[in-house]
């Protein structure tokens, strides 16, 4: 796979504080990776030293396999926490100069206005829009040079929700496209909604790095009941597939040690004289699993 | 470079209030020159003609005028310590280099926006000198004699800016960066008193001292600015003969040399501000 991005050690050191320590990853081409983190994890502050706009404190990092420079920060299309812009410019202006900052063609501006909604509000000063309105031509300029990469700070952070759902709409057209994504979010149901890989960063430091749907060795769990529950889980506790049974209510969680189908489970207790009244197989929520990944840290 | 050029173009002229401030300013530099030439006012009864007393004769025109003229870029100052600031107010600096704009061509394109200025003000300040030189000159040979306060005057302007984008970027708060220049005009005002009252007391009395002799203060960076065009100099037989009271001398060159080093010193510092401070 070809890398997009890769960062090697980096760390940056504000004072006493540690903001981002020895941190490591590589982005891949064509994926949509969530950066995920608890506020003050230093998400922006890595984000912030791949843009230029932070010296790191040590460790480097290579945009599309070369040496940093900012020719190659005009093949990223950023938008770091809250859009900004000229406010006594219009839409237009605002992205003429964006135009011109990256060498793109103006002919651009129009189109990129017309995906975003705005082109009706082009001749519009900034300071008049609406903060959603903000954020979509903050998207509508970090697209304009048509980016490899596109880096979202918490993209929608502030909005209503109308404004949530046209932005998500946006990212996954743009996904779509088969532009590698860099998003990166507190809030954990929009990376599981959108991303494909994700990185969780704790107190600065890297607690996980791949695959969402790997991100937890768990093979997660059965939640069964029949008519008479205690023997269904005395049955269950003699498998050697679970690691655990609990009682539940008026259901019987077995969380699973290695890979089991529905299918299989549901033989294997017709087998023994058990028949089920309710067999619901569950994988950990991307929730769940960040919560475990953060307090077995802890 | 003309990339850079269309960018602050961008950032300057379609800001309302700059645009209007920069035509004001144009036209103010335009106002002074017709004011000088056609107001006569009368003080104590007596017509004062300044035209008369040799203000507008070559080759002490050039120093006159320039001299008079300088007092205006504290509107271009204001121009652009407002264009710096807002930069950091509107977080615009941090998206420029998000963008791919490096430090470098950010601080390069600030200092194009002070030269462009200082090379218009000069140009017409160049023309407001000839016209009233050619209209009102007792003498019309050897016009171009004393032209080297033009050069100075823009020179003049350049160190000015180039302190103003330093404060700019230093504070990044537009009333911080005005209070700057006041604390430093205030501070280099301080120092050369103190100067004198040493020198004073030193040399035994203040008889004895020449305002016009050698002080270090002087080299401070905005003496500098107002030693590079210093006040015009006079001579008491014009006051009593009844013609020009101005006499020409030239540009004291190690002002001129102090004012390439300080505006060396201060894109220097500029530059490292940019590039070690995180955004």
């Amino acid at each position: 796979m070809e890398k997009v991005l890769e960062i090697n050690h980096l760390t940056k050191k504000f004072g006493k504080l540690t903001a981002v320590n020895d941190l490591s990853f590589s982005v891949e081409k064509g994926n949509v990776y969530g950066l995920l983190g608890p506020n003050g994890s230093g998400k922006s502050t890595t984000l912030g030293m791949i843009l230029n706009v932070v010296n790191p404190t040590e460790g480097n990092w290579r945009w599309f396999g070369q040496e940093h420079s900012t020719e190659s920060l005009k093949k990223v299309g950023a938008i770091i926490e809250r859009p900004n812009f000229y406010p006594y410019l219009s839409a237009e202006k605002n992205l003429e100069i964006v135009a011109q900052i990256k060498g793109a063609d103006y002919a651009k501006i129009e189109e990129k206005l017309k995906i975003v909604g705005l082109y009706e509000r082009k001749k519009d000063k900034f300071a008049s829009f609406s903060l959603g309105m903000k954020q979509r031509l903050a998207i509508a300029a970090a697209m304009l040079n048509d980016p490899y990469v596109l880096i979202l700070d918490e993209p929608t952070n502030g909005l209503d929700p109308q404004g949530i759902i046209k932005i998500r709409e946006i990212i996954q057209q743009i996904a779509a496209n088969g532009t590698t994504i860099i998003l990166a979010s507190h809030l954990l149901d929009e990376v599981e909604k959108v991303c494909s890989h994700v990185v969780i960063l704790e107190k600065g430091k890297t607690l996980y790095s791949g695959r969402v749907d790997e991100m937890t060795a768990s093979f997660g769990h059965f939640e069964v009941s029949s008519a008479n529950n205690s023997l269904l889980r005395q049955t269950l506790e003699s498998l050697p597939v679970f690691e655990a049974v609990k009682e539940n209510g008026n259901h019987i969680k077995a969380i699973l040690k290695e890979d089991l189908s529905p299918e299989d489970l549901n033989r294997i207790l017709f087998e023994k004289g058990i028949v089920l009244s309710h067999l619901v197989k569950r994988k950990e929520s991307l929730e769940n699993q960040f919560l475990q990944l953060t307090q077995n840290l802890n | 470079m003309l990339r850079l050029l269309k960018i602050e173009w961008n950032k300057i002229y379609y800001y309302r209030t700059t645009r209007i401030f920069t035509i004001i300013y144009f036209l103010m530099l335009v106002a002074v020159g017709l004011i000088l030439a056609f107001i006569k006012p009368e003080i104590g009864g007596m017509k004062l003609d300044i035209a008369k007393l040799g203000m507008f004769n070559f080759p002490e025109i050039w120093q006159n005028i320039t001299y008079l003229v300088a007092i205006a870029k504290i509107f271009i100052a204001v121009i652009i310590i407002t264009n710096v600031t807002n930069e950091y107010s509107n977080r615009t600096l941090k998206q420029n280099l998000i963008d791919g704009l490096s430090k470098k061509e950010f601080l390069t394109s600030k200092i194009l926006t002070n030269v462009i200025f200082a090379f218009l003000s000069t140009l017409f300040v160049f023309g407001i000198c000839l016209v009233l030189g050619l209209v009102f000159s007792n003498n019309k040979e050897n016009i171009f004699k004393g032209m080297e306060f033009v050069g100075t005057y823009f020179l003049k302007l350049n160190l000015f800016f180039s302190i103003c984008l330093f404060l700019s970027i230093l504070l990044r708060k537009s009333a911080f960066a005005f209070l700057g220049l006041i604390v430093l005009w205030m501070g280099e005002g301080m120092i050369s008193t103190a100067e004198v009252l040493i020198k004073a007391w030193l040399g035994k009395g203040f008889e004895n001292i020449d305002p016009y002799g050698f002080y270090i203060s002087n080299y401070l960076p905005l003496n500098t600015s107002s030693k590079l065009i210093d006040f015009p100099k006079m001579k008491i037989e014009g006051f009593v003969m009844g013609g020009s009271i101005f006499e020409y001398k030239t540009v004291d060159w190690t002002f001129v040399v102090a004012a390439f080093i300080y505006i060396g010193i201060f894109t220097f510092l500029s530059y490292r501000l940019l590039k070690k401070r995180d955004l």
